[in-house]
């Protein structure tokens, strides 16, 4: 039960709706400002067509980020209170992240919209291309200079290793595109140096290589022949997760010790994580609910009531809406 | 050193409050100040050290065991929100977040109240930890407390010490929202008629 792991945290649930509300009707209210003013700028008289006068400009993009971060802000406190609400949030913090070119919002519409079933074609593959450029893929054939001038079509926000950590997971997350474009993926995820790096990610400033294996093993098992561990793929996800909440926990007890902010749903931390929420979520469409609950009971014996919250989320997280064509419980199986 | 635009978010009983904070001419004082009415110097400089920017940010309502009192009660800081808005850091962490958002949250005592009054100034804040020195802000982004739990300060947290002073007030303003589950708008701003322009600071020279 969520509400069972605000107890563990000490927060009330009174001030958590409260935060959702807020954050929320933040969210919303930042994307109308801007709206009207991109509606403004639209409509400006500008007879000369200057380019420079058309760009969207920083105040604009802040607005949009600002309205994303909010948006997933109260999704990640709804997470405790209401899953439909909290999908729902997500979806919106993923459209505005998509907006402005962060795969970020790819892997939120994995996690929580429709995209692990129903992936938009032409997203995923740019994406892959791009992962794919930024890697140097493909490069050896080509010219120094149109490999520079590929990269500089690639979106300013996917040079960032973070963000390529999220558009892979969330590739890889997603059965469909995980299946359609495998090889690639995999040599992907197998050869590229973030596999061993050691980037921080997220707020928990998760190393990367975490991420890059996790979405490794999310690829469907049977097209891998030299996988190097004997350990069965939810093993090696579940190692990292547990691994990430322990952490995460620390990091919880860390933050409470200012009462006043955390008591009020306030502190600069995110109780449930969307890293370690969202790639349990990711790991249940691939394996079955009840496989990373048996990984998660082997594994996180030794976890206090607090650690054990971001994963018990993902697994909540992951229960499909009723209209889904095919449920959470079931794994992947490759034809 | 560097200028920096703030907003300070306040729950404040009536209008009139926020019309007092610029026709009172007094800046925003601290905690501390507004409870013992009267300060001398001797006392600030006692009260300016970093075991004490420690409690106020990372246990403002513990009890001080020598006051008895919570620490907040007692603070020489204040606190102010400058936002979070660097492109670099946001493409790292998905995490951007203006003064504004941070300001009407505690202004409206986490979402509890309808109205949020918000105090837009700016500030001279130092580039390394200058607590001792009164007239200069600390980011508090940079206390190494935050650093060990989040790989992003998601705070924007501006401290200043003792007063912002009056001239440093651009405006006081009203936001409200009808529900909960609608988002602040700005309603009324009371403008500042002895506000001095931070550009009065910089160190470029014009050609004569």
């Amino acid at each position: 039960m969520s509400l069972d792991h605000l107890s563990y945290l000490n927060i009330d649930v009174e001030y958590v709706n409260r935060a959702v509300d807020f954050l929320e009707a933040y969210g919303r209210g930042t994307l109308e400002e801007y709206r009207a003013r991109v509606d403004e700028r639209n409509n400006r008289f500008n007879p000369v067509r200057d380019p420079e006068l058309d760009q969207p400009s920083d105040a604009e993009w802040v607005m949009q980020a600002d309205a994303a971060s909010a948006l997933r802000e109260a999704a990640q406190w709804a997470v405790f209170l209401d899953l439909e609400r909290a999908r729902n949030l997500l979806v919106q913090a993923a459209v505005v992240y998509n907006d402005l070119g962060y795969a970020f919002g790819m892997y939120l519409m994995v996690v929580a919209g429709s995209w692990a079933l129903d992936p938009p074609w032409e997203v995923f593959t740019r994406a892959i291309e791009d992962l794919r450029t930024l890697h140097g893929q493909g490069a050896e054939s080509a010219s120094e200079r149109t490999h520079q001038q590929e990269l500089s079509q690639v979106p300013p926000p996917m040079h960032y290793p973070q963000q390529q950590a999220y558009c892979l997971a969330a590739c890889t997350g997603s059965r469909a595109v995980a299946r359609e474009f495998w090889p690639t993926l995999y040599e992907l995820a197998r050869d590229s140096p973030h596999r061993l790096g050691v980037t921080p990610v997220g707020a928990l400033g998760t190393a990367i290589r975490r991420f890059w294996e996790i979405a490794l093993y999310l690829l469907p098992s049977s097209q891998k022949p030299q996988v190097d561990s004997q350990e069965p793929q939810v093993g090696r996800v579940l190692d990292h997760l547990v691994a990430m909440s322990r952490v995460y926990s620390e990091a919880m007890g860390l933050a409470s010790a200012n009462s006043h902010l955390w008591r009020h749903a306030s502190a600069p931390v995110e109780p449930a994580d969307m890293d370690i929420v969202g790639l349990t979520t990711l790991a249940v469409y691939r394996f079955g609910r009840q496989a990373v609950q048996q990984a998660f009971l082997e594994r996180g014996r030794d976890l206090i009531p607090v650690a054990r919250t971001p994963i018990e989320l993902g697994i909540e997280l992951a229960s499909p809406p009723d209209d889904s064509p095919q449920g959470a419980n079931s794994p992947i199986r490759v034809e | 050193m560097i200028v920096q635009w703030c907003i300070k978010g306040l729950s404040l009983p009536n209008d009139a409050a926020a019309e007092d904070i610029i026709s009172e001419r007094a800046g925003l004082l601290c905690n501390w100040w507004r409870d013992v009415h009267r300060i001398t110097p001797p006392e600030v400089r006692d009260r300016l050290t970093l075991q004490n920017l420690n409690f106020h940010v990372n246990h403002f309502s513990s009890i001080n065991p020598t006051t008895g009192r919570p620490f907040g009660e007692l603070t020489p800081f204040i606190s102010l929100s400058a936002g979070v808005v660097e492109r670099d850091q946001a493409a790292q962490t998905n995490n951007v977040h203006r003064a504004q958002r941070t300001a009407l949250r505690f202004g409206s005592r986490f979402g509890r109240d309808n109205t949020a009054y918000l105090v837009i100034c700016w500030l001279v804040v130092g580039l390394r930890e200058s607590v001792e020195i009164e007239g200069v802000a600390e980011e508090v982004r940079d206390l190494n407390t935050y650093r060990r739990y989040s790989a992003f300060q998601t705070e924007g947290e501006i401290v200043a010490k003792v007063i912002v002073p009056d001239n440093q007030i651009k405006s006081c303003q009203k936001w409200k929202r009808d529900h909960p589950k609608q988002p602040f708008r700005l309603s009324h701003t009371y403008e500042n008629p002895r506000f001095t322009q931070p550009d009065r600071l910089s160190n470029i020279r014009g050609l004569l």
